[in-house]
């Protein structure tokens, strides 16, 4: 056993802990095992695209590849996974692929509906920049913004007393 | 070799799966019994810009698989980043009526993050978070609030049942933890614990399957 571990110390690499690493946050969280739902990794493929915008393609890509296999085995799609890629779909620019995926989470939940008609009805709506999440100025992450609020339209609502 | 140390890690993760001990008062919750919940991203007041983010792709598997339908986080995050709202802090200022009406949602889980950070020493590097979950209705009634936190410190635990094979154990897995600080089992647990196998559990959303059926 420990001779194996010796092993083992001797021969990690990057890429093989960061393979560890991936394989152990998918392994843990007891309380998912034998769920509800076929998730397609969905957790992960966030966490990457937020790590690492580029990445987004990629989340959208694996995301309908799973629905699509979902669907093939008339298996219930998830909570919120048409619409994730349909807001992958918007922000790629493909303002049809997004419709599309809204509407079908709009049949699937009917949770969703309220928020899917809405942005299926706002769907030419241009989309604001995104914005990094990792500001430059790191010295003083949790402070609030330094520059005045941006002037777009808040739902209506105003501030709280 | 992966799996060995994916079962180290695996082994320490596991530790935290117990029975669940009895339900704190979750009347306010049941009356309200909403069935679906708006996840806005959380408010940071640790040192890391990362962790908001990290930390909203953790929080919607947990809660649909209590049965809730959880309105798409990402979704909501680029639907409020059209209102304007990029910082949390913004959204958590407007009113929760406002908010749920805003995306058809019955309930609203706030969460803040207090801590997200890394404390590195040779064999031991303690990794912390922690956080503050809370469930307002549409109506802005809270229904139910918790705090968790969760400490990992990879030399303190494990046995093998060798001095060697502990020695080494804990150097794997400060190694690992230093690779690349992981935080996302830690928070992953912080999160199964509050919606699911602690004290503060949540009662079953609408889709949860009856408990005979488990």
């Amino acid at each position: 056993m420990s001779r194996r571990h010796q092993r083992v110390a001797t021969r990690l690499s990057h890429r093989s802990l960061l393979a560890a690493v991936v394989a152990t946050a998918l392994l843990g969280g007891c309380a998912h095992r034998g769920g509800l739902y076929a998730w397609g990794g969905y957790d992960q493929l966030l966490y990457q695209a937020y790590k690492n915008p580029g990445d987004a393609l990629v989340a959208q890509q694996e995301l309908q590849a799973h629905i699509a296999s979902l669907e093939a085995s008339h298996t219930k799609v998830p909570p919120g996974l048409y619409a994730e890629v349909g807001t992958f779909c918007l922000q790629a620019g493909d303002r049809a692929c997004a419709a599309r995926q809204y509407e079908k989470e709009a049949q699937a939940w009917p949770e969703s509906r309220p928020l899917m008609t809405t942005l299926v009805a706002h769907i030419d709506r241009p989309l604001p920049p995104a914005r990094p999440a990792s500001a430059p100025d790191a010295a003083q992450p949790s402070a609030p913004p330094a520059g005045p609020a941006p002037a777009a339209s808040t739902p209506s609502t105003g501030a709280r007393p | 070799m992966i799996r060995t140390i994916a079962t180290i890690g695996l082994l320490a993760l596991l530790a935290a799966c117990k029975t669940p001990p009895p339900h704190v008062d979750t009347t306010k919750f049941q009356a309200a019994a909403p069935r679906s919940i708006l996840i806005p991203p959380p408010v940071n007041h640790s040192l890391d810009v990362d962790a908001p983010n990290y930390m909203l792709s953790t929080l919607p598997v947990p809660l649909a698989e209590r049965g809730f339908y959880v309105i798409p986080v990402h979704t909501t995050k680029v639907v409020l980043e059209g209102e304007g709202l990029y910082e949390p802090e913004r959204v958590a200022e407007q009113p929760p009526e406002a908010l749920a009406k805003l995306f058809g949602a019955d309930a609203i889980l706030y969460v803040t993050i207090n801590r997200w950070d890394a404390q590195y020493a040779v064999l031991d590097t303690v990794v912390t978070v922690d956080f503050n979950y809370r469930i307002v209705s549409k109506t802005g009634e809270e229904l139910w609030s918790h705090h968790q936190w969760m400490r990992y410190q990879p030399g303190g635990s494990g046995n093998t049942g060798s001095l060697i094979g502990n020695l080494v154990a804990a150097a794997v897995k400060a190694a690992l933890v230093r690779a690349t600080p992981n935080f996302m089992p830690l928070t992953r647990q912080a999160n199964d614990i509050t919606f699911t196998t602690g004290p503060s559990s949540l009662p079953d959303g609408p889709y949860a399957l009856p408990a005979a059926a488990r």
